[in-house]
């Protein structure tokens, strides 16, 4: 095979054997890869009702036909499972070099089933595969755990661990992989905790055979000089600033999310801005596998209470630890990132549950002495996002509350209202009152609130590659549905949503994966048409869905908290403005194809291939 | 007639003095398309352009008092 790899390696913890597959390659074709073969797999070979920390519980983790082949920012993998933190299937991306060491020593998927009886690691060492014992790891802290299997492996290795927040369930713990680049969304760490497995190490040095090198090469040429050229006088404020170039723009929209969506616009913005990390903290922007953007951070802090060296913060991580908990103190939300990295931690969720918690507290409702922090917690208290941040790493204290996500924290003291999710899953850093996309895609995201599956803040507040109005709510159905079909086009693929949106619309504004067809058949010879390739994202969607139903979840779940929704923005440019979702469910749906319950139909299901699934 | 002028990343160095942020003085009726010919902003590629915080065009004209960001097109996160 080109592009894709002809084997899957597939690991029963539960006995310890460890076979290798044939990928099928009507499979790989249909649905492409990455985040498609991984809903593939969970649909065929797991009960999607299961308790997802059960052994039970099957992990996919899958690398894209183009990741590995130098295609640009063909970096990606992705984690698929059921999520502990939402019941919903979760598929979490991560880029780094792990990936392409994984393509390089020839896996195209990793199917991980059962529960080990002890902790071990898996070592995959080009074509070989062992288990081996990982009791003297367990407890090992994440960059600890890398220094110790490269040690033990190979100095060349490339490792993907669970930290002590993996090992202690915390519902949202990360699989970081080279240290610190996380699979971060959804509590994949838990489930690999949960199945007693510490860590991956792989390495692989073989190149990824294609079907038409020349074509290839020539692709990727004309890719990178229109890259140049869209930045004629400067490099990309992405690499410049980082993710979190975005703080600028979202604050100036009004959709910061500031002390857990009671604002969009903090105050205390500048002060935590991508040019604020880049003056104060960058060492050097870092780049994944084969990306010309280098979004990546390598940072430190030289001095005072928060000294040290790590990666980060990514936007993300500057609106729940930043904005979304009232704080402007950069040097601790940078730290606080470290602890994320180093624990195993979902920045988003940690961040996002704590400004929950001081919400909760402000309105006394959460006692002083059950958080432990001998003081009120209160919005704005950096110290206090530092402790409970390695609290909840460890699973200790008042973190193993926290731990336990802002969904269930809420509810414990009697305000579930307040937990700013969508299927228990955390918004990310844009408040949807301004950004009426935006709403709709974190309600029907498959794995609960997220930009990722379909990021309609590119088109509605960034002008990459198009800009539309964030307010307008009646165009939107269509166009989340046709995001989030491309989006997962590009999952599936094995790139990054950062470069690659810009290949998603053609001339006449219509999105269309087409630079995207071109790299897949160029690497793999399938001459997917873009019809084919349009709805292969679709399937994909529709897939992760039927998972979502065979869970229990349907419209009930397409939900979002009556703040977004009733309670409208009390200043700034978005001032009044309320998220209209039950207007954009019913024609959402009926875009899909799906019944008002928000089920597929059986038409739409025969149309994608998935009547008998 | 004053307005406010907020201009982002790589665009502050059209900026009087270097400053992202400052007042500029206009004859009413001024496009924000003469706004960035003025700064010397080239047209292509497009700017996204926020006047109060609503997207607005070229061919907008400001009122007194109005605040104007501007800032490149940029892939975030
Ligand atoms: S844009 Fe950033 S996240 Fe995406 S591949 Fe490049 S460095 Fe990695």
């Amino acid at each position: 095979m080109f592009g894709w790899r002809d084997k899957i390696l597939r690991v029963n913890l539960t006995s310890g054997t460890i076979t290798s597959e044939p990928l099928d390659p009507a499979l790989a074709r249909a649905y492409i890869g990455g985040r498609g073969l991984g809903i593939a797999h969970l649909l065929r070979e797991m009960d999607p009702a299961c308790d997802p920390l059960s052994p039970q519980n099957l992990m996919v983790l899958a690398v894209g036909p183009l990741t590995g082949t130098g295609a640009p920012t063909g970096a990606r993998y992705m984690v698929m499972t059921k999520s502990p933190l939402t019941g919903a299937v979760t598929c979490s991306n991560s880029g780094g070099q792990f990936p392409a060491a994984l393509k390089k020593a020839g896996w195209e998927a990793l199917i991980i089933e059962g529960r080990s009886p002890q902790p071990v690691y898996l070592w995959i060492n080009g074509g070989q595969a062992e288990l081996r014992p990982a009791s003297h790891l367990w407890g090992l802290d994440t960059h600890r755990c890398d220094d110790a299997l490269r040690a033990e492996t190979h100095a060349k290795a490339r490792t993907a661990c669970i930290g002590p927040a993996g090992e202690r369930g915390v519902l949202f713990a990360s699989i970081m992989n080279d240290r610190d680049r996380a699979a971060g969304r959804s509590g994949v760490g838990a489930v690999m905790g949960s199945k007693n497995l510490k860590a991956i190490a792989v390495r692989g040095d073989e190149p990824v055979a294609l079907h038409d090198p020349a074509g290839f090469k020539g692709l990727v040429k004309a890719i990178l000089e229109r890259f140049q050229a869209s930045y004629p006088d400067a490099p990309p404020p992405l690499r410049t600033y980082g993710t979190a170039v975005t703080v600028a723009a979202t604050q100036n929209y009004g959709v910061f999310p500031t002390r857990n969506f009671q604002q969009g616009t903090f105050e205390g913005w500048e002060q935590i801005s991508g040019e604020a990390l880049t003056q104060k903290y960058l060492r050097a922007p870092k780049a994944c596998f084969a990306c010309p953007i280098a979004c990546g951070r390598a940072t430190e802090i030289k001095d005072g209470p928060y000294q040290g060296r790590g990666e980060g913060p990514e936007y993300e991580t500057v609106y729940a630890m930043g904005s979304d908990c009232g704080i402007s103190d950069l040097a601790a939300l940078t730290k606080a990132n470290y602890l994320c990295n180093e624990l195993g931690l979902d920045t988003i969720t940690m961040g996002s549950t704590l400004a929950c918690a001081m919400e909760l507290s402000e309105l006394g409702l959460l006692p002083q002495d059950e958080v432990g922090l001998g003081r009120p917690l209160r919005f704005g208290d950096a110290a206090a996002l530092v402790e409970l941040t390695r609290l909840t790493g460890l699973g200790q204290g008042f973190g193993q509350v926290l731990g336990l996500g802002s969904k269930r924290l809420a509810e414990r003291y009697g305000r579930p209202e307040l937990a700013m999710v969508a299927k228990g899953q955390e918004f990310a850093g844009y408040d949807p009152r301004g950004e009426q996309g935006m709403g709709l895609a974190y309600a029907t995201s498959p794995i609960g609130a997220s930009h990722m599956r379909g990021d309609p803040a590119y088109i509605e507040l960034l002008g990459v590659p198009m800009l539309i109005d964030p307010h307008s709510w009646q165009d939107k159905p269509q166009l989340v549905k046709d995001w989030q079909d491309s989006f997962a086009v590009i999952d599936a693929a094995g790139l990054c949503v950062f470069f690659s949106v810009r290949n998603l619309v053609d001339k006449s504004r219509a999105i269309r994966p087409q630079g995207i067809m071109e790299l897949l058949n160029a690497a793999t010879g399938a001459g997917y048409t873009l019809e084919e390739l349009c709805l292969a994202g679709e399937r994909i969607f529709n897939a992760e869905r039927l998972f979502l139903n065979r869970a229990g979840l349907d419209r009930r779940h397409d939900s979002l908290p009556p703040r977004i929704t009733h309670e409208p923005l009390p200043h700034g440019p978005a001032r009044g403005r309320v998220c209209h979702l039950d207007e954009m469910l019913a024609p959402y749906y009926q875009a899909r194809g799906w019944d008002q319950e928000g089920r597929p139909g059986p038409a739409k299901l025969a149309q994608l291939g998935l009547g008998g699934v | 007639m004053r307005i406010q002028v907020r201009l982002l990343f790589n665009l502050k160095d059209h900026a009087p003095g270097g400053q992202g942020q400052f007042p500029l003085d206009l004859p009413p009726g001024t496009t924000l398309g003469q706004v960035l010919a003025r700064l010397g902003i080239p047209p292509e590629p497009a700017k996204v352009l926020l006047l109060n915080g609503m997207q607005a065009s070229l061919d907008q004209a400001p009122r007194e008092g109005d605040d104007l960001v501007v800032f490149p097109p940029v892939e975030g996160g």
